[in-house]
Formats: structure tokens, C-alpha cells, sequence
């Protein structure tokens, strides 16, 4: 085998050449970068939605235990409030415990209704609290 | 062994392969990315969802408070707000309390006369939320409430006189196949019967088996003899508990509203009538009556011919029972169920006036109540009433009619009677 020989087998190969293979590589790093990226973020989300959601069923359920008490029995519930809610969830396979605050308070109390304000925090995301409001009418 | 060479027409296809490749990592994450801005936004929307829907549950009890305070009110449309900023309702109203007829609401359903169609949309930042999550359909009605005193005598209060007899407040088993006259409750007293007296005045006179609530005033001088919850011979002013006072506005039924007809002859059919003689005995079906006063003469009777249903009276005016006269008492034992005979007061011109007496040795097993009504026994027997009234006074007559008395049927004391129409309650479930 002569010298050169080995060289111009390797040019009769083709290939990339340098500034092919950088940009290739630069290219597939940003395409792949950005697909992490968007994974995490959805990952991310997907926690807040599952959280947001919890605090939604949380807030319904606190609502609807306050509407169930009664126009007097609900100043009772209040009473009883604000309280922190721990609840162990299954997330991916896994238990993890979480905190809620929880807040039930009357507003605008007159002789025939109530303002009832729900309010649940999550302790674990940094969203606002979350508050549904509803009204109760005297009922003897 | 295979040797992968180069084709020289495939020259650039690694770029093209390249590109595929991007392409298909790119619609990959802007298809996560969306995926995720759904979601985002699909808990943004069940934010507004939720409370909107609560806001609409707040529409439709604003409502009830507005109907509790005018029980005509109606709103083609009206707004309120809550206290979370952006966060309000719209409700829209139908009332259809007086009317004879059925209605058909905005959403298609039937609104019968007495009832009141609601529809309450949450409204948040400035827009109804759409779906009927949010959107809320109720009808409220108003109940007949049940008095829980089988005996209410309220403003004037109670007087038990004293001339020449006693006069007895007590609670009875109830009518019985027997007798009507076995009702003094054996064994320990069972307090069936409750008094409420607002500033009541009690004088001589036998209360047994009471539990007495209110401003009662009880005799020092006359000494009262009053059991239950109260010691015997107690004197002085008590004040066990204050409750709500029941409210008396009956409504006339829409089917009693009309001009009056002449009284028929026996069986009367249910109707609007003007004033009852007391030349005649009265026979009662079932069903509901409008007298302008009723007059049951000297050894008259009022009876009913069957148990299939309550006999209810209602008049503005006077019930006057003569001596030896029986109203419901009869000598067939079903037909003498107390809480089948029914006489109320109705208030046509704002107030009602309805004025019962018994006099010397007559009969009654009814159930009277009614606003601004009195009950006046004067040596009469007045059995298994649930009273509820302004005002009693019962009066013993010189012997030998000693036996003027107000007997209980404990088993009334839960039963609905009637009174109060103001308030509302939600009956029927909408469209969701």
C-alpha cells in the first residue's frame, strides 16, 4: 500500500465534513434541548394541574360540607376553621403527603342569609389561595 | 461481508434524514406544549367553572331572601355580587304564586300556579359562564310548615277563667274506637301538648301535661295548677325559651277564589259559599270550603261523610258552635281524626278575624288556627285541636256545665297544620 493510498480511499468515502458534522450536532442539541425542555415543562404543568385540581375538589367539598350544615349550623363550621387539611395522595405510583389550609368564613350575615367564602391554600405550590363564595337563606 | 458504499445519487440525504428528524422531535414538544396549554387552560376554565357555579347556587338564594321579603317579587333579570372580586350571578325570575294557571319558563319547563321558576348563571370577570355547570334551574314553593305546639295561643295570650268551674288545658291519647272522653294520659305526665303563651295570662283554672314557652303569666291570687315542666301552684312570670312565632297569612286557595254560590243541600261539595245558617245539620266531603261565617245551631251537627281526605274551612268571620251542638263528632271514630277537620282563618282583606266559640256543652274535634283569630270556650269541649290563635279564653259555666276544656291530641303535636306561607323552599330541580 502506498502512501497516499489510505487518504484518497477515505476521499472516495465521502463523509461529513467538519463544519457538516458541528452544525448537524449543534442541530440535533437544540431539537433534543428543546424536547427536554418541553418534557419538563409538562411535567411541571401536569403537577399543577393534578395540584390545582385537588385544591378545586377541595374547595367543592369544603363548600358543599359548609352549604350541608344549615343556616345555623354553618356559624358553628366556621367556628371550627381555618384548619389545615393533611392528605396523603398517590402520585405516580408514590404516597406523598400533603398540606392544606383551609378557611370557611361567614360574610354579609344578616337575619335571612349568609355569605359563605371557601378558601383552600395549597401549601406545597406558590399559587394564590383558591376561593369559591355561595349564600345561604334562612331556612327555620 | 457487505460494504455500505456511497451512492452518489444519495448525495444530500442525510441532510433530508436530518431534517425529518428535527421535524419529528419539533412536532413532538409543540405537541407537549399544547397538550400542556390545554391543561393550563383547562384548570383556568374549572376555576371559573366552580365558582361560577357556586355564585349561581348564591343567585338562586338571593332569590329566596327577595321572595321571603315580598312574595310577589319577579325579576325579568337582576345581578348581585359576592365579595371575591369579579365573581356575581344573574338570576332570572318567574313568579307564578297567584297565578290559576300554568306557565311555561324561558327554558321550556312548567311553572304550576304557587310555584316561582329560577335560573341563576355564575357570572365571572364581567362574563356568564357558559355550560350548565354554572347555570343553575330551581322552583320554590311555599310549604305548609309544621307548628310543633299542638297548642299556640299568641299576643292576647291565655285566659282560663274561674266563675262557677274549672276550666282544663290537658293532652289525650287521641280519638279511640271507645270514647272521646277517656283523655286524661295515665302514668307519668307526657307534656304532649305545648303552650305558648306571648305575655299570656293564666288565672284559675287546670294545665296539665304542659310544656310551657313564653312570657306566661300565671295567677298569684288565682293560683293556676300547672304540670309538666312547671311545679305545680307555680305563680309569676316565666320565660322558658322564646321561639319564632309562627306567622298565620293563610292564601286562600286559587280554587276557592271567586264569587260565592248558594249552599246546596247535604252532601255540600267543596266550594265557596257566603254564611251558614244554623237551621240545618251540615254534611262535609272532603276537600276545601270558603264560608263567611259558619253557625252550627242548638243540637246542630257538622259532619263528614268520609275519611278519604281533610275537610278544610276556611272563613274570615265567626264559627259559632251552639249549646249541645257537635262539630266532627261523630259516632264513627275514623271520621272523627281531629287533624281531618280543619277551620282556618284566612285573611282576604290584610287581617283575619276569625272568632271561634263553643258554648254550654257542644263538641268540637278540629284543629283550628288562624291570624288574628280567638278562641272563646264557654262551657263547650273542644277536643284533639291543634289551637293555634291570638288569644283563648275559656270560661266554665255554673254547674252542672263544669266541663269546659281544651283536650290535646299529643299525636298532632308534629303534624303539619297550616300557617305561614312567607317562606320558600326550593322543591324542583331544573334542567340540572
Amino acid at each position: 500500500m502506498g502512501p497516499g493510498s489510505r487518504g484518497q480511499q477515505l476521499k472516495g468515502r465521502g463523509g461529513f465534513s467538519l463544519l457538516e458534522a458541528i452544525l448537524g450536532a449543534f442541530l440535533v442539541s437544540i431539537a433534543f434541548g428543546g424536547f427536554a425542555a418541553a418534557w419538563i415543562l409538562q411535567e411541571q404543568a401536569m403537577k399543577k394541574y393534578r395540584n390545582h385540581n385537588f385544591v378545586h375538589f377541595l374547595a367543592q367539598q369544603e363548600m358543599e360540607t359548609a352549604l350541608a350544615q344549615g343556616f345555623s349550623g354553618v356559624t358553628w363550621y366556621a367556628a371550627s376553621n381555618p384548619r389545615t387539611l393533611e392528605v396523603i395522595r398517590e402520585i405516580d405510583h408514590q404516597s406523598s403527603t400533603q398540606t392544606f389550609d383551609v378557611a370557611v368564613t361567614i360574610l354579609n350575615e344578616t337575619d335571612l342569609s349568609k355569605d359563605i367564602k371557601v378558601t383552600v391554600d395549597n401549601d406545597q405550590d406558590n399559587l394564590p389561595p383558591f376561593s369559591v363564595e355561595s349564600t345561604l337563606f334562612f331556612t327555620s | 461481508m457487505t460494504k455500505f458504499k456511497r451512492d452518489p445519487s444519495h448525495r444530500g440525504m442525510t441532510l433530508a434524514i436530518l431534517l425529518v428528524l428535527l421535524t419529528l422531535v419539533a412536532a413532538m414538544s409543540g405537541s407537549i406544549a399544547l397538550v400542556m396549554q390545554k391543561r393550563l387552560a383547562s384548570s383556568a376554565h374549572h376555576d371559573r367553572a366552580l365558582r361560577g357555579k357556586f355564585a349561581a347556587e348564591a343567585g338562586i338564594q338571593r332569590a329566596l331572601v327577595e321572595l321571603h321579603n315580598d312574595q310577589d317579587f319577579s325579576a325579568p333579570a337582576f345581578t348581585g355580587t359576592l365579595s371575591i372580586p369579579g365573581v356575581g350571578f344573574e338570576v332570572e325570575m318567574l313568579n307564578n304564586r297567584l297565578g290559576t294557571s300554568t306557565v311555561v319558563a324561558p327554558d321550556g319547563t312548567n311553572v304550576p300556579p304557587g310555584r316561582v321558576w329560577m335560573r341563576s348563571v355564575g357570572v365571572v370577570d364581567g362574563q356568564k359562564i357558559s355550560g350548565k355547570s354554572a347555570q343553575v334551574t330551581r322552583q320554590a314553593v311555599q310549604p305548609i310548615p309544621e307548628f310543633n305546639h299542638a297548642v299556640y295561643v299568641s299576643n292576647n295570650g291565655l285566659r282560663m277563667g274561674s266563675s262557677g268551674g274549672s276550666s282544663t288545658i290537658d293532652s289525650y291519647a287521641g280519638p279511640n274506637a271507645s270514647t272521646y272522653t277517656s283523655y286524661y294520659p295515665s302514668g307519668p305526665p307526657r307534656q304532649a301538648a305545648t303552650l305558648f303563651s306571648y305575655d299570656g295570662y293564666v288565672g284559675m283554672g287546670q294545665a296539665s301535661d304542659l310544656i310551657v314557652d313564653g312570657n306566661v303569666y300565671f295567677s298569684s291570687t288565682e293560683r293556676s295548677s300547672v304540670t309538666g315542666t312547671l311545679p305545680a301552684y307555680f305563680s309569676g312570670t316565666v320565660e322558658i325559651d322564646t321561639e319564632k312565632r309562627p306567622e298565620l297569612n293563610f292564601v286562600l286557595p286559587i280554587s276557592l277564589q271567586g264569587s260565592s254560590s248558594a249552599i246546596p243541600g247535604n252532601p255540600i261539595p267543596p266550594g265557596r259559599y257566603g254564611h251558614a245558617p244554623n237551621d240545618r245539620d251540615y254534611v262535609l266531603l272532603p276537600g276545601e270550603y270558603y264560608f263567611e261565617s259558619f253557625s252550627v245551631g242548638i243540637g246542630k251537627s257538622v259532619k263528614r261523610t268520609s275519611d278519604s281526605g281533610p275537610t278544610t274551612i276556611y272563613t274570615p268571620g265567626v264559627f259559632f258552635v251552639s249549646q249541645d251542638a257537635t262539630v266532627n263528632y261523630g259516632s264513627d271514630p275514623a271520621d272523627g281524626k281531629a287533624e281531618d277537620f280543619r277551620i282556618y282563618s284566612v285573611a282576604e282583606h290584610d287581617s283575619g278575624n276569625m272568632l271561634l266559640t263553643l258554648m254550654q256543652r257542644s263538641k268540637v274535634v278540629a284543629v283550628f288556627a288562624g291570624y288574628n283569630s280567638g278562641l272563646e270556650l264557654i262551657g263547650g269541649e273542644l277536643y284533639g285541636g291543634a289551637i293555634v290563635m291570638n288569644a283563648a279564653t275559656i270560661i266554665p259555666q255554673s254547674s252542672p256545665d263544669t266541663s269546659t276544656a281544651l283536650h290535646y291530641d299529643e299525636s298532632l303535636k308534629n303534624r303539619p297544620l297550616g300557617g305561614s306561607r312567607t317562606e320558600w323552599v326550593l322543591v324542583h330541580e331544573g334542567n340540572n
